[in-house]
């Protein structure tokens, strides 16, 4: 599937930029443009592979290149007033040879929080192929002001676009690691993952082609229903050149050739298993998904139709949906991996906790403000009222 | 008869000129010279000293001494005033003595010795300087005190004995043999004690070897530096492979 990929703020631009490091190590071919936009000129200036002329600087006239300090609804206005400007980037994307609009933005801080929504309705309103977006929730430690933000961006920007691919960094960060570190890993996860999903129908040719390639209508029919999408991911080692069989197997007949096959499914059915029920980009009760898409990668001697049958009939099960689109993605690599898309999820236990933690902060906030003159004042102001200011 | 960049043939140059000067100011009297300092054995050779203002800063009357390592030396003592010749002495031997006296009116003393290079019996490598010999040396002798005015020493080889080489194409053998191998080793050592030995023959085909094998460890030096190279091409390939393979999609 090829992306036009447009990075709203810091984090979605940093996570344009590794998907185009993705494309270049690994030959995927999944963004066919990339766009990244901010308030913040340093934040420009720090990415490495989006091209000069595909990076715009909006808002200088309010915030002159310094960023929003995290205020997404001035985030939304200045994207609002500027997005004339973002157009003259998008205008130098191929529309005709992209299948999607992907909008990536962290939805805690200011600029992409903010900005993403709009640009989101924007893109609908004058081109055809679909809008999805890429957003990131703030973790739970990241304080009260960023889950604010991803809150009330999280029901705008739901709105906005045909669907919304989710991913929390509440669920990935881990403990004792470094700031820069953590996101490396923590963006390495995500371009990984659907860069997988995404990839598996681009074929050069030379290249082994699928039995059941998954193309951009199988993944554009699975997010057609809109709503809010997770993907599930489970990678595995495998030995490849065979040499467990040729030789070997040539004198150890029939018996030997099950015994490869039934291992091949077993892998399958299991890394299904745990790519659904393991850690997904936005942990929830994959039961209610509304469609679903099932992609197997690794070398071909290794995926078989029975194991992928097998998996999907599970996944059916599961989701209790009937809409489960599976196919295979051949790669020459010692590895064999399990993609899972779920996509219109309902039943997602973080974001109530999000908007609950939200909904206290706005109002510790607006208390805050409230009281914040009368404070202000009793601070100021000696007791007997004795003492003058100057003027 | 060629140089060779011997060093030691370019210290004693350096010596001699050294003590060409050194050795000639013994006063204000300003000497000239001209002699050559390589000689072949039994070589005919002739040096001239010309000792100008005699008499400068020096006592009036003064005995003009000369002595010779020369085989057959002849002197020729020609004194002159204002450029014109005043007198003309012959004599045979390597010595000599005349008197001058400021009454003569003399202001320049040439004086010409002529003779044969001895024969050269010892040999030693190390120290060339062993193998000279004095040409001459010019005295100034004042009531029996004796100060030198001028000496020559000149270093000598030996006269080829048939096709075999003669001391100083040993000697330049060795040096070249040094040379090639940035220096000495055992077979070296082996061709220094030919020489030393007056065995000039074994001496130049020792050195020669020597020289020779320098070439082919040098070779030999060569060869192991590109294979150490190609060691660390590979290798450095197979790291480059190594982390080739971590581009992959799937983990």
């Amino acid at each position: 599937m090829k992306l036009a990929m447009i990075g709203f703020g810091q984090a979605g631009g940093k996570i344009v930029d590794k998907f185009l490091e993705y494309d270049e190590r690994t030959g995927s071919g999944i963004v066919r443009s990339a766009v990244a936009v901010n308030t913040a000129k340093a934040d420009l200036l720090g990415l490495e592979r989006i091209p000069q002329e595909n990076r715009v600087l909006i808002g200088q006239a309010r915030v002159k290149g310094h960023g929003v300090g995290a205020d997404n609804e001035l985030g939304a206005e200045i994207a609002e007033e500027d997005i004339d400007e973002v157009q003259g980037a998008i205008d130098n994307i191929p529309v005709h040879e992209i299948d999607a609009f992907l909008v990536v933005a962290g939805l805690g801080g200011g600029t992409g929080s903010g900005g993403s929504p709009v640009l989101a309705k924007h893109l609908k309103r004058i081109y055809t192929e679909p809008v999805y977006g890429l957003g990131l929730l703030p973790g739970s430690d990241e304080g009260g002001i960023y889950t604010l933000n991803a809150a009330r961006s999280f029901q705008t920007f739901v709105r906005e676009v045909d669907n919304l691919l989710v991913f929390d960094n509440d669920a990935w960060r881990k403990t004792g690691e470094s700031v820069e570190g953590g996101y490396e890993q923590i963006n390495d996860e995500i371009v990984r993952r659907f860069g997988v999903l995404f990839g598996a129908g681009e074929v050069q040719a030379g290249d082994n082609v699928a039995e059941s390639v998954v193309d951009s209508s199988e993944i554009i029919n699975t997010l057609s229903g809109g709503g809010v999408s997770t993907v599930g991911y489970a990678a595995e080692s495998v030995e490849t050149g065979g040499s467990s069989g040729g030789l070997l197997s040539r004198f150890k007949g029939d018996d030997g050739e099950d015994m490869e096959s039934a291992n091949t499914t077993n892998r399958i059915t299991s890394l299904v298993r745990k790519a659904a029920l393991g850690r997904l980009t936005l942990p929830c009760e994959i039961e209610g998904a509304e469609r679903a898409l099932l992609v197997l990668s690794g070398p071909p001697q290794h995926l078989n139709r029975k194991g992928i049958e097998r998996g999907r009939k599970w996944l059916e099960e599961q989701t209790g949906s009937m809409e489960v689109r599976g196919g295979d993605y051949p790669i020459d690599e010692p590895n064999v991996a399990a993609s899972v898309l779920l996509s219109g999820v309902h039943n997602v236990p973080r974001i109530k906790e999000l908007q609950q933690v939200a909904i206290e902060a706005q109002e510790n906030i607006d208390e805050i403000r409230q009281e914040s003159e009368e404070n202000l004042e009793t601070l100021v102001e000696d007791e007997e009222d004795e003492l003058d200011p100057l003027f | 008869m060629s140089w060779t960049h011997s060093s030691k043939t370019t210290i004693l140059a350096v010596l001699l000129a050294v003590s060409l000067v050194a050795v000639g100011t013994a006063g204000a009297i300003s000497v000239s010279a001209d002699a050559p300092d390589q000689t072949q054995v039994g070589e005919s050779v002739s040096a001239t000293v010309t000792i100008s203002d005699p008499f400068e800063d020096q006592p009036d009357q003064w005995t003009l001494q000369g002595t010779s390592g020369l085989d057959n030396a002849s002197w020729t003592v020609t004194t002159l005033q204002q450029g014109s010749t005043v007198e003309t002495n012959q004599y045979a031997g390597d010595n000599f003595t005349q008197d001058l006296s400021i009454d003569s009116g003399v202001d320049e003393v040439q004086i010409e010795v002529s003779g044969a290079a001895p024969a050269l019996n010892s040999f030693d490598y190390e120290e060339m300087s062993a193998e000279n010999y004095t040409v001459a040396t010019v005295a100034r002798n004042v009531d029996g005190t004796a100060n030198a005015i001028e000496s020559f020493t000149a270093h000598r080889y030996t006269v080829a004995d048939g096709d075999a080489p003669n001391s100083l194409e040993a000697r330049q053998a060795i040096d070249a043999a040094i040379d090639a191998n940035g220096g000495t080793n055992d077979k070296i050592d082996q061709a220094i004690s030919s020489y030393d030995a007056g065995n000039f023959q074994n001496a130049v085909s020792l050195a020669e070897e020597a020289e020779s094998s320098a070439g082919t460890s040098s070779l030999l030096l060569i060869g192991a530096g590109v294979v150490v190279l190609l060691a660390l091409v590979a290798g450095g390939y197979y790291y480059w492979q190594s982390r080739q393979q971590t581009n992959y999609k799937l983990q």
